[in-house]
């Protein structure tokens, strides 16, 4: 205490608070800068940790899988007629596969053009169940042969065991990204048969690439920032491990597997925090997104490469393996992590230590509004007695940017390039419409930042990786007020952080993604979108090209 | 397609009517479909007449010197009777029924309960707590009897069922005319159930598992089946002052035969089967290293040996040649059986057969008996029965704070209508709404919802809602389904907050609901048929349970902040900055300080002497004019 006395007696005695005003905005974009190196040490040396299993049932990969020798010969039987398929209608593929399953003694039921296959567990309670899901086609377009072949053999094959004691549930899906999802949905709401909750899904892969693949690749991002339990990915890759195969995460080169460098690991977290944002909004699923929001533990598998050295029964092992890892559990997924960032399949971050990177960006944005404020040397009485006013600009600002959200979806506008034109109508309204008085010109800006900074804060636990990218691309708003800049460096200011702008660069069929995610995927983004980012854009947009900071800049000068 | 109702009743009912001695057993086989069999072992003990007492625990202590239990358990008379239970079921069951692909249950359903364990018993009480204090001391009794953990039957799962108590109020065995008989009922859905359950059941058998059909019942070959059920029911049956117990106990399983012959010849890995055995379609690509798998053989060929890996060890009562019954329920014509008696100088084998539509034989010699079975299609079997009613129940929803159950129920019969008795309990924590129940009816002209539906469909119905921590909810409904269509019943409810202490061991698994019992009546209102819908994992929210300690800690450390500056204010003088810049400057420490900036004031102004122009300012304006331009 008496520490804290002596430092605030000498701040007060040297005039620190008046300089550090003046500073407030170099403060704020330092504590941006530092955001993003803090970001760039996790992949250090000592700031990562390593992949563990934690919870002790799942003991993965100490059971030898027999899913392999002969096993390899039913999978060839079935593949080829699978082949056979390809030209047909989703109608026709589900009826020769339903009986096929049929053979095999298993129970099958639809929903619209999904097909799904039930094995209950002779032993157990019949309350919980395991999802192998297989799309037709593939994340990249291919026909699904070697997956669909695979699912079959291994249905067959968990039949002659009689270890399991959680069911095992097969989905035979058109696509892996709405009809999944609605699968899914109609699973928790009107389907008629069911198996109890769902513990773990896995969604496969295996295109054309014939019996054997080089190695496979592991997609794990869920809806709106929610991520598979670490120790279902851990299991996996363990399994992996012990089979020998290497696996790939957030699109790695294969030149790159082995390597583990500083480089290697910061594109992996880059590339992870990019994909999990885009996750849902993206116009290709990648099918574990699905799951997301019914408390299932998901990921994708994907085989790639055509020359080997691994077959297709060792996939199938590793799908097997991991079914009975997960059929081991007692509890639901709990023990290890729901929130980190991967750096390497053997390696991450944990929540703890990435959040203070998206903290420093909210402060930032917190400081360069309390700069606004301070430094436009208006009184901070004139703020208050005109609060009202600004609070009634915001709130009809949300109002219009409640009825894009709503509006947008249903109107299905394909394109962003047009709303980036409609941002700047204030531009053309500037010489029609009375300007706002220099109070409300800054307190707009001020609250506008202040608002990003809370939409930040509110965010950085649930979905880190919006949290961040957001407030990366909105930095460019704290450098307009403070001081004011001229008219061309606002407006190109306003231009690089308006989100159509943003999403244009990202591809037309992001913003489509974008638009009808909630719809489709329930994914929330889009709100946050255009009620966070775009409603504070909007405001400082409006404050900046409207607004008159004459005065004020002439009184910064005077006190210099 | 044939009735088999009566056949069912005379397999039961059968040994009871030939036999005068006090046990029977009796093990039937019916092959299902797909190379399945479903395996009945059925047990009867009768004891010797007694006279009923009402045995009130707080005046004398237990007297049944005159009880000759015979045949019937020593070990279980004395629980009965002390806690003055006139009737006893006990269930114990796991795996899932598939009615679709195996028809109705065995016995009607009568003997099979839900997943886990069920309890009920028809208890001798002058009033309800009587009845409860006894159903209580004896679940605690029952519990280590069978290794199961029936001693967590409490108030918040215990129900007092209406419609059982009704279809048992012709029931009257009474030792003392003032007393009433109470139904009470309680269900464990998330026990396992194992061989420590099995050893006990064996047990209460007068052959002790050793001889008779019993002898084949090993605990790996059983359990390792698709579904089990065993049940053990004891009643009292009295003419006049004259009563006896009667104890059925029962064991059904389905045992997949291709996996047990399997595991017979492979052993019990499940390693791939070599290339030269694998069954491959001809007609599609064939080669060494592709095969289009066909189905399961039908032309199989198995025994009792490969199914159970023992033999029948002789009859069970050697006096008693009537005593010990196989019943085969198959396709005569299609099926070969073949009997092998194995005794200690010879083997002998016969083929068995029979003109009526089962097969019986009876096991009267002292030899090791083993029955193997061939057919060259397995498909052909007796035909089996559809349920009257399909049902089943999942949980809707996905928040932690609350959910929703969706019961479906489906007539398939396309002319009859089906009345049945729809029973729930749910643990009280989750809080039903039953405003919340909607009706959604899809029949041959469409799908119909509304709460105008219900008056229709439901034409009773039940509700005792739940007491915190004291009582489960329980619902029963009456329901009259027409014929072809089916209704789905959906209704929400909220999840409550446990206390800490109230989370079992493995609280991240889930809480199980139990299975809803659902009974189907005929026109007249008698039960027919009885099934379960399968359990339900509820999650709660669930606490990380170091949460304490991390509120311990931060308590801890608040508190300490706390007493720090609220000491420092108790123990401070408070005095002005003047002052304390007066005390600062005669302080030791500040003494130094200044003593040394003159010295080194002198140190300077030796060194470099001040500049003419500079000469009216003092030495210490001259430092203050440094600082400011170094700013």
């Amino acid at each position: 205490m008496a520490l804290a006395e002596t430092i605030s007696r000498k701040i007060h005695k040297l005039g620190l608070i008046p300089k550090l005003i003046k500073l407030l905005p170099i403060v704020s974009l330092l504590l941006a800068i530092s955001s993003v190196s803090w970001l760039l040490i996790l992949p250090l040396e000592g700031n990562y940790r390593r992949t563990y299993i934690s919870e002790n049932a799942l003991m993965p990969s100490q059971a030898t899988s027999f899913f392999r020798e002969s096993e390899w010969n039913i999978v060839r039987g079935y593949r080829e007629e699978v082949g056979k398929l390809e030209a047909e209608s989703i109608e026709v593929r589900n009826q020769v596969i339903e009986s096929w399953l049929h053979e095999i003694g298993l129970i099958t039921a639809y929903h619209e053009n999904t097909l799904y296959s039930i094995m209950h567990a002779p032993r157990g309670d019949d309350t919980e169940a395991m999802v192998l899901a297989v799309p037709w086609i593939t994340s990249d377009d291919e026909y699904n042969e070697g997956a669909i072949a695979l699912a079959v053999a291994l249905s067959r094959y968990f039949t002659r065991l009689s270890i399991w004691s959680k069911n095992i549930i097969v989905v035979f899906v058109e696509d892996n990204k709405v009809p999944l999802r609605k699968w899914v949905e109609a699973y928790h709401t009107s389907l008629e048969e069911t198996a109890g909750s769902i513990e773990a899904a896995i969604v496969m892969e295996y295109g054309k690439n014939g019996d054997y693949f080089d190695y496979y690749e592991l997609n794990y991002e869920g809806l709106n920032g929610q991520l598979p339990n670490l120790d279902l990915l851990n299991t996996l890759n363990l399994i992996g491990y012990h089979e020998g195969l290497h696996c790939v995460i957030q699109g790695t080169p294969s030149t790159e597997l082995i390597k583990n460098t500083y480089f290697t690991r910061l594109r992996t977290l880059v590339r992870g925090i990019i994909a999990l944002t885009l996750t849902g909004i993206k116009p290709k699923g990648q099918g574990c997104e699905a799951f997301s929001g019914w408390q299932i533990q998901a990921f994708t598998l994907k085989a790639k490469g055509t020359t080997g050295p691994h077959d297709i029964t060792q996939f199938g092992r590793l799908v097997d393996s991991t079914f009975r890892s997960v059929n081991n559990l007692l509890e639901k997924f709990h023990q290890s992590f729901f929130f980190y960032l991967m750096l390497s399949t053997k390696n991450f971050v944990s929540i703890g230590t990435y959040l203070p990177s998206a903290v420093l960006m909210a402060v930032s944005f917190t400081f360069s509004s309390l700069g606004t404020i301070l430094i436009s040397g208006i009184p901070l009485n004139s703020f208050i007695t005109e609060s009202s006013k600004l609070l009634i600009i915001f709130v009809s600002i949300e109002g219009i940017c409640l009825i894009l959200a709503l509006a947008l979806p249903l109107i299905k506008i394909d394109l962003s390039i047009g709303l980036v034109v409609i941002s700047f109508l204030p531009l053309l309204l500037k010489n029609y419409v009375k300007k706002l008085n220099k109070t409300i010109s800054f307190g707009l800006i001020a609250l506008s930042l202040f608002f990003i900074s809370l939409l930040i804060v509110a965010l950085l636990i649930v979905h880190f990786s919006l949290a961040l990218l957001l407030g990366l691309f909105c930095l460019p708003l704290t450098f307009i007020a403070q001081p004011p800049k001229p008219q061309i460096k606002t407006l190109i200011n306003l231009l690089i952080s308006n989100p159509f702008f943003i999403i244009a660069i990202f591809g037309q069929d992001v913003f489509v993604g974008l638009v009808t995610s909630w719809h489709d995927m329930q994914c929330w983004t889009w709100f946050v979108v255009i009620l966070g980012w775009y409603s504070a854009w909007l405001g400082v947009a409006i404050a900046s090209l409207m607004g008159d900071f004459t005065v004020e800049v002439d009184k910064v000068k005077k006190d210099q | 397609m044939l009735n088999w109702l009566p056949i069912w009743s005379i397999i039961v009912l059968l040994p009871s009517v030939i036999a005068g001695t006090y046990y029977n057993e009796s093990l039937s086989l019916k092959p299902l479909p797909r190379n399945k069999l479903l395996s009945t072992f059925a047990f009867q003990i009768d004891s010797l007449p007694f006279t009923l007492q009402y045995h009130n625990a707080s005046i004398d202590s237990l007297n049944d010197a005159n009880h000759h239990y015979t045949y019937f358990p020593r070990a279980l008379g004395p629980i009965l009777e002390s806690s003055n239970i006139r009737e006893l079921h006990l269930r114990f069951t796991q795996g899932w029924w598939d009615s679709e692909s195996w028809g109705k249950l065995p016995h009607d359903g009568f003997r099979s309960g839900g997943t886990g364990v069920e309890v009920s018993a028809i208890v001798e009480a002058p009033n309800l707590a009587v009845a409860k204090e006894n159903w209580f001391k004896f679940s605690k009794t029952l519990s280590g009897f069978f290794c199961a953990s029936i001693n967590f039957v409490d108030d918040s799962i215990t129900t007092f069922p209406k419609h059982a108590v009704d279809s048992h109020k012709e029931k009257k065995y009474f030792s003392d005319k003032a007393n009433k008989l109470y139904y009470i009922r309680a269900a464990l859905p998330s026990e396992p159930i194992c061989t420590e359950n099995l050893t006990p059941f064996l047990k209460l058998l007068p052959t002790r598992g050793k001889a008779g059909i019993a002898s084949l019942l090993d605990g790996h070959k059983l359990f390792d089946s698709l579904w089990h059920g065993m049940s053990i029911d004891v009643s009292t049956e009295c003419e006049g002052d004259n009563c006896i117990l009667k104890m059925d106990q029962t064991i059904d399983h389905v045992i997949d035969i291709i996996r047990s012959i399997r595991k017979k010849e492979e052993g019990g890995l499940p390693r791939p089967t070599p290339g030269d055995k694998l069954r491959c379609d001809p007609e599609k690509t064939f080669s060494v290293w592709q095969c289009f798998p066909l189905g399961d053989p039908t032309e199989i060929d198995w025994s009792l040996e490969t199914l159970y890996g023992r033999l029948i060890n002789g009859p069970a009562l050697m006096n008693d040649p009537k005593g010990t019954v196989l019943n085969i329920i198959t396709d005569r014509d299609n099926w070969r059986i073949t009997a092998k008696q194995d005794r200690q100088d010879s083997i002998v084998t016969y083929t068995v057969g029979s003109d009526k539509d089962i097969i019986t034989e009876y096991i009267n010699e002292q030899a090791k008996y083993d029955f193997s079975f061939h057919t060259s299609d397995s498909r052909l079997i007796v035909p089996i029965e559809t349920p009257p009613l399909i049902a089943s129940r999942s949980l809707t929803g996905y928040s932690q704070d609350k959910g929703g159950f969706r019961v479906s129920f489906k007539n398939p019969s396309l002319d009859k209508s089906v009345d049945f008795v729809y029973f729930e309990s749910l643990p009280w924590f989750s809080r039903l709404y039953l405003n919340t129940l909607t009706l959604k009816v899809h029949n041959s002209s469409g799908d119909f919802v509304g709460k105008d539906l219900e008056s229709t469909y439901i034409k009773n119905r039940y509700y005792r809602p739940a007491i915190d921590r004291s009582r489960p909810s329980h619902l029963e409904l009456l329901l009259s389904i027409p014929a072809n269509s089916s209704v789905v019943l959906t209704y929400q409810f909220d999840k409550s907050l446990l206390l800490y202490h109230e989370y079992p061991p493995d609280a991240n698994h889930g809480f199980s609901v139990e299975p809803a019992v659902i009974t189907v009546l005929d026109d007249n209102g008698n039960d027919i048929y009885e099934f379960r819908t399968t359990s339900l994992l509820l999650t709660l929210p669930t606490p990380d349970f170091s949460m304490p300690y991390n509120v311990i800690i931060m308590t801890c450390t608040i508190m300490s902040l706390m007493f720090g500056s609220v000491f420092n204010l108790l123990t401070k003088k408070v005095i002005t900055e003047d002052e304390l810049d007066q005390l600062t400057k005669q302080s030791k420490g500040s003494k130094l300080i200044s003593a040394l900036k003159e010295k080194i004031q002198k140190f300077k102004s030796k060194a470099k002497p001040p500049p003419p122009s500079d000469t009216k300012s003092t030495p210490q304006s001259n430092s203050k004019e440094e600082e400011n331009s170094e700013e």
